[in-house]
C-alpha cells in the first residue's frame, strides 16, 4: 500500500478538480474575529465589488454558520443569479435548506447540484441526510452507498457507514447493517462507533455466537464490569444461563470492591440496576416452574 | 546544492555522468524535520525535500555513536520514516537524509524522548499554545517567551488547539505559521493539533481533504492509547499518566450520537490513567471575541459533549477559538446558558493557587482505575497565543480572564497537576494547581504467622503512592515507623521480623 500522503496527493488532485469548477478566482476573505466581523468585511467587499458571486456564496455560508438562514438563502440566491448553473450555490442552497429543516428542499436543490456535477460527494451525502429526515429510508442507503463507493474518498468517515447502518437498521435490514459496518471497520480499522452498533444489530437478530465473537473482539472498549454485563445479556437470551448468572454475579462482585465515591457514580448505579436486573432474568423461569 | 560525492565525483565524469550524478544532487530541506503520533515504543519523523529522494534517519541512545538507521527506498518530497521497537522514556539522537547525505542532525539539538510507559508516574511537561498561526511577532514573542522559561527542560509534547495557521489553513501559511516558527519544538517534541475554522479555510465539511489532514500523522488505532477512532479527525494519547483526548469541533458531527461521542463514550470508559485532560478548539464557555451563548458549535460542545466528559473525569479542558486568556473557577454540571451558571456548579471555592486563597484544587484519586466522575474541571480558553480580539470577558463560570498575548504550560508530577499561563513579556499572569487526593485509606488485612514468631501482612492501598507503617505498643505513646513503600501496584506486603515479645502491638498505615 501507498504511504498516506502519497495517497491523499491522488485524492487533493481529484478535489481539486472538482473545486476549480466550482470556485471563480477571487480569493475567499477570511478576516481574523468572529462571523458577525467575517460578515462585515465580505459586505464591504460586496460593496465594492457586488457583481462578484463567490463573495455573496462566502457570505451566505458565513450567514448559514451562524443560523441566520433568511439571508443565508438571500445571499446564495444572489450568486445562483450572478452565475447560473453553478454548482457550489446550488449546493449552498441545500446546505442552507438542510441546516434549516427543509429537508425536501434540500433534496431538490441537492440533486440539481448532482445534475451539474455528478460525482460531488458533499451534494450526495446532504442527498442522503434529507432523506433520513423524510423518513426515505431506502433511497437513503442508496445515496449512502454512492458515497461510500467513490473513489475519491480513500478514508472514508465513520459517521457515514454509522448513518447508513442505521438508515437499514430502521428498515428492518439489519443483516444488510451489520454486513455495512464491517466494511467500515475494513477500512478504517475497529472502532468502537461501527463496533458497538453492530453488536446491538446482532443481538437483535438472535446471532448470539456472532455477538459473542464481538463482544469478546470488543473487550477494549468496555471497562471489565461492562464487558461482564454486556456478555451476559447476550448468554441470557441464547439459554446459556449459568454462564450469564456468573457474568453478572462476577460484575456486581467487582463494583463491591469500587471505592466509596466511584460506586456512589450515577453510572455505576445504573450498571449495577442492569446487573441486577440481568440475574432476575436468570432465575425467573426457575421461579416460574415452581 | 552539491554534496561531496558529487564535488569529488566530478574531474572523472563523463558529460553523461554529469546528468547521471546531477540527478542525485543532494535536495533541499524545505520542512521540518517533525514529530508525530509518538509512543513509548515508536515514532514518526517526518520532513520534506527539493526535489524528491529517498529517506534515511540515523538514530540511537548516544549521540556519538548513532548505531541504527531506518531506510526507505522510495523517492519522495515528503519524507514520513516510523521508527519502532524503541525503548520508553529513553532520549534518542536523529539525523535525517538520503541514502548517502544527511540533512539535518548530527548535533545535539536533534533528539526526542519516547512517551514513558502509560501510567506510569513521570513527570512530564506539555506545552499548549491556541489560535497561534497568525506569523506575526506577536506569535514569535509568545514562543520566545516559553522557550526561555523551558531552557533545557525536556518538552515532552506540546498541544494546537486549532487556527494553527492563518487565514486558510493552506500548505503555504502552515509552511509560514508552524514549520518556520516552531522549529525548535518540531524536532524535539511531538505535536498533536486539532482543527481550528481556520484550518479548514472556514468550511464544515466533514471530510478529511484539507492541508492539514496531509500535514500531520495522527492516530487512528488506538497505537499512541486510548481506543481507535478509525479518523485523524479525532483521537487520543497517553502520555504516561496523562490520557488525552482531542475531539473535532469544526467539522465533525456534535451530535450525541454521533461516530464522535460513541467513540468518546468507550475512550473514557476505559481510560485508567490518573489525568485526563481534552482538547479542541470551540471553547464551552467564552465571552472573549466569541460568545458560547450564541455559537451553534460552542453550545453543541458544552451541551452535548461535556457532560460525558465530566462524568468521565476530566480535570482540565482547553480551547481557543476567542482570542484571549480565560480561566474558570473548579466547576462541574453547568451545561446551559452563562446566566445559569450559579454556586452549585462550583466544586470548590478559591483561586487554586497554591501562594493564596484558598490553595490548590483537590479530587478524588481514580489511579490505577477509571478516574472518578463529576468532582470538578477547570476550563480554560487560550487562544492568545498569536493574537488579540477583545470581547467583554465575563463569563461568570471564570475565575480569570485577561487580554493579554501568552500560552499554557502544564506539569504533571504524580498526583499534581500545576498550569501556569505564560505572557509574552516572560511573566505569569495566572496560575493554578489540581491535586489528585485518595479516595479510600488503606486497609491492613488480618496477619499471617511466620516462624520465629514472626507475621506478614498485606496492605491494600493505591499505586505509586508513599505508605508509611507505623507501629505502638501502647496507644499512649508516639507511633513508630517501622516500613515505608511506595509500591508500583495498589497492594504490597510486609513482613515484621523485629518482634520483642510485646504481648499488644499495633499496626496502622498512612498514606500520602
Amino acid at each position: 500500500m501507498l504511504p498516506k500522503f502519497q495517497r491523499r496527493k491522488r485524492h487533493i488532485t481529484a478535489l481539486l478538480l472538482v473545486a476549480s469548477c466550482f470556485h471563480n478566482a477571487t480569493p475567499p476573505v477570511f478576516a481574523h474575529g468572529d462571523l458577525h466581523e467575517r460578515i462585515l468585511a465580505l459586505t464591504q467587499q460586496i460593496q465594492t465589488n457586488s457583481a462578484t458571486a463567490d463573495l455573496w456564496l462566502q457570505r451566505a455560508d458565513l450567514h448559514r454558520q451562524h443560523g441566520d438562514f433568511i439571508h443565508a438563502t438571500a445571499d446564495a440566491a444572489e450568486a445562483a443569479r450572478l452565475r447560473p448553473d453553478w454548482p457550489a450555490a446550488i449546493l449552498e442552497r441545500a446546505r442552507i435548506q438542510f441546516d434549516a429543516g427543509q429537508s425536501a428542499a434540500a433534496i431538490e436543490a441537492a440533486t440539481a447540484c448532482l445534475q451539474l456535477a455528478a460525482s460531488n460527494p458533499d451534494a450526495l451525502v446532504i442527498h442522503a441526510r434529507s432523506r433520513v429526515q423524510l423518513g426515505q429510508l431506502a433511497e437513503a442507503v442508496t445515496d449512502f452507498n454512492d458515497v461510500l463507493a467513490m473513489t475519491n474518498r480513500p478514508r472514508p468517515l465513520p459517521d457515514l457507514y454509522l448513518e447508513r447502518a442505521r438508515a437499514q437498521a430502521a428498515l428492518g435490514q439489519l443483516a444488510d447493517a451489520v454486513r455495512g459496518l464491517d466494511e467500515g471497520m475494513a477500512r478504517l480499522g475497529e472502532t468502537p462507533s461501527l463496533a458497538l452498533p453492530a453488536l446491538e444489530y446482532e443481538q437483535a437478530l438472535g446471532n448470539f455466537v456472532a455477538a459473542l465473537t464481538r463482544v469478546e473482539r470488543g473487550r477494549k472498549f468496555f471497562t471489565p464490569e461492562n464487558f461482564l454485563l454486556r456478555r451476559g445479556e447476550i448468554l441470557l437470551p441464547a439459554n446459556r444461563r449459568a454462564e450469564a448468572e456468573k457474568d453478572f454475579l462476577a460484575g456486581l462482585a467487582a463494583i463491591e470492591n469500587y471505592p466509596p465515591a466511584r460506586r456512589a457514580l450515577p453510572q455505576t448505579q445504573e450498571l449495577v440496576a442492569r446487573l441486577r436486573a440481568g440475574l432476575r432474568q436468570v432465575v425467573r423461569p426457575s421461579l416460574k416452574t415452581k | 546544492m552539491q554534496n561531496e560525492l558529487f564535488q569529488y565525483a566530478c574531474p572523472t565524469t563523463t558529460a553523461i555522468g554529469w546528468l547521471s550524478l546531477a540527478a542525485v544532487a543532494q535536495a533541499d530541506l524545505t520542512r521540518g524535520p517533525y514529530l508525530q503520533d509518538s509512543t513509548p515504543t515508536s515514532i514518526v519523523v517526518r520532513w520534506r525535500t527539493s526535489p524528491a529522494e529517498t529517506s534515511r534517519v540515523v538514530f540511537g541512545t548516544n549521540f556519538n555513536s548513532l548505531d541504527l538507521t531506518n531506510n526507505d527506498g522510495q523517492i519522495v518530497t515528503e519524507h514520513l520514516v516510523t521508527l519502532t521497537n524503541l525503548q520508553p522514556d529513553t532520549r534518542y539522537y536523529y539525523s535525517i537524509g538520503a541514502t548517502n547525505t544527511t540533512l539535518a542532525g548530527q548535533s545535539v539539538n536533534y533528539f526526542f524522548r519516547t512517551h514513558p510507559l502509560s501510567g506510569t508516574p513521570k513527570p512530564v511537561r506539555v506545552w499548549v499554545i491556541g489560535d497561534a498561526g497568525t506569523h506575526t511577532t506577536d506569535q514569535i514573542a509568545v514562543r520566545d517567551a516559553f522557550e526561555t522559561f523551558n531552557g533545557t527542560n525536556t518538552l515532552h509534547a506540546w498541544l494546537q488547539l486549532g487556527d494553527n495557521a492563518y487565514d486558510v489553513g493552506s500548505d503555504t501559511e502552515y509552511q509560514a505559521a508552524v514549520f518556520d516558527v516552531y522549529t525548535n519544538e518540531l524536532r524535539n517534541a511531538v505535536t498533536w493539533p486539532t482543527l481550528g475554522n481556520h484550518d479548514t479555510a472556514q468550511l464544515s465539511d466533514y471530510v478529511d481533504t484539507y492541508p492539514y489532514f496531509d500535514i500531520f500523522t495522527l492516530p487512528t488505532a488506538g497505537e499512541a492509547g486510548g481506543v481507535a477512532s478509525g479518523t485523524e479527525h479525532y483521537y487520543s494519547f497517553d502520555l504516561g499518566l496523562v490520557h488525552f483526548i482531542c475531539l473535532d469541533s469544526m467539522t465533525a458531527s456534535r451530535a450525541t450520537n454521533g461516530a464522535m461521542a460513541l467513540w468518546l463514550r468507550s475512550d473514557l470508559a476505559v481510560n485508567t490513567n490518573r489525568w485526563l485532560i481534552a482538547y479542541w478548539h470551540h471553547p464551552p464557555y467564552s465571552k472573549g471575541s466569541h460568545d458560547s451563548d450564541g455559537e451553534s458549535a460552542l453550545i453543541e460542545m458544552r451541551e452535548n459533549f461535556l457532560p460525558l466528559l465530566e462524568a468521565g473525569g476530566v480535570d482540565l479542558v482547553l480551547s481557543g477559538h476567542s482570542h484571549a486568556y480565560e480561566r474558570s473557577q473548579f466547576i462541574n454540571g453547568h451545561y446551559g446558558f452563562s446566566t445559569s451558571f450559579n454556586s452549585t456548579n462550583i466544586v470548590q471555592l478559591g483561586s487554586g493557587r497554591e501562594t493564596n486563597g484558598l490553595g490548590a484544587y483537590h479530587k478524588p484519586d481514580g489511579l490505577g482505575e477509571n478516574p472518578i466522575g463529576n468532582r470538578g474541571t477547570i476550563y480554560t480558553v487560550a487562544g492568545s497565543s498569536g493574537q488579540l480580539s477583545g470581547g467583554t470577558l465575563d463569563h461568570p463560570t471564570m475565575y480569570f480572564s485577561e487580554s493579554a498575548l501568552g500560552s499554557l504550560v502544564l506539569d504533571f508530577s504524580s498526583n499534581r497537576l500545576d498550569v501556569i499561563f505564560l505572557r509574552e513579556t516572560g511573566n505569569v499572569d495566572d496560575t493554578f494547581t489540581l491535586i489528585k487526593d485518595g479516595t479510600y485509606p488503606p486497609l491492613l488485612t488480618n496477619p499471617v504467622a511466620l516462624p520465629d514468631a514472626a507475621f506478614q501482612f498485606t496492605v491494600l492501598t493505591r499505586a505509586y503512592r508513599t505508605n508509611i507503617i507505623e507501629a505502638t505498643t501502647n496507644l499512649v505513646i508516639t507511633w513508630t515507623p517501622v516500613f515505608t513503600n511506595a509500591p508500583a501496584n495498589a497492594s504490597f506486603t510486609f513482613t515484621e521480623t523485629n518482634t520483642p515479645g510485646d504481648p499488644l502491638r499495633l499496626y496502622r498505615v498512612r498514606r500520602q
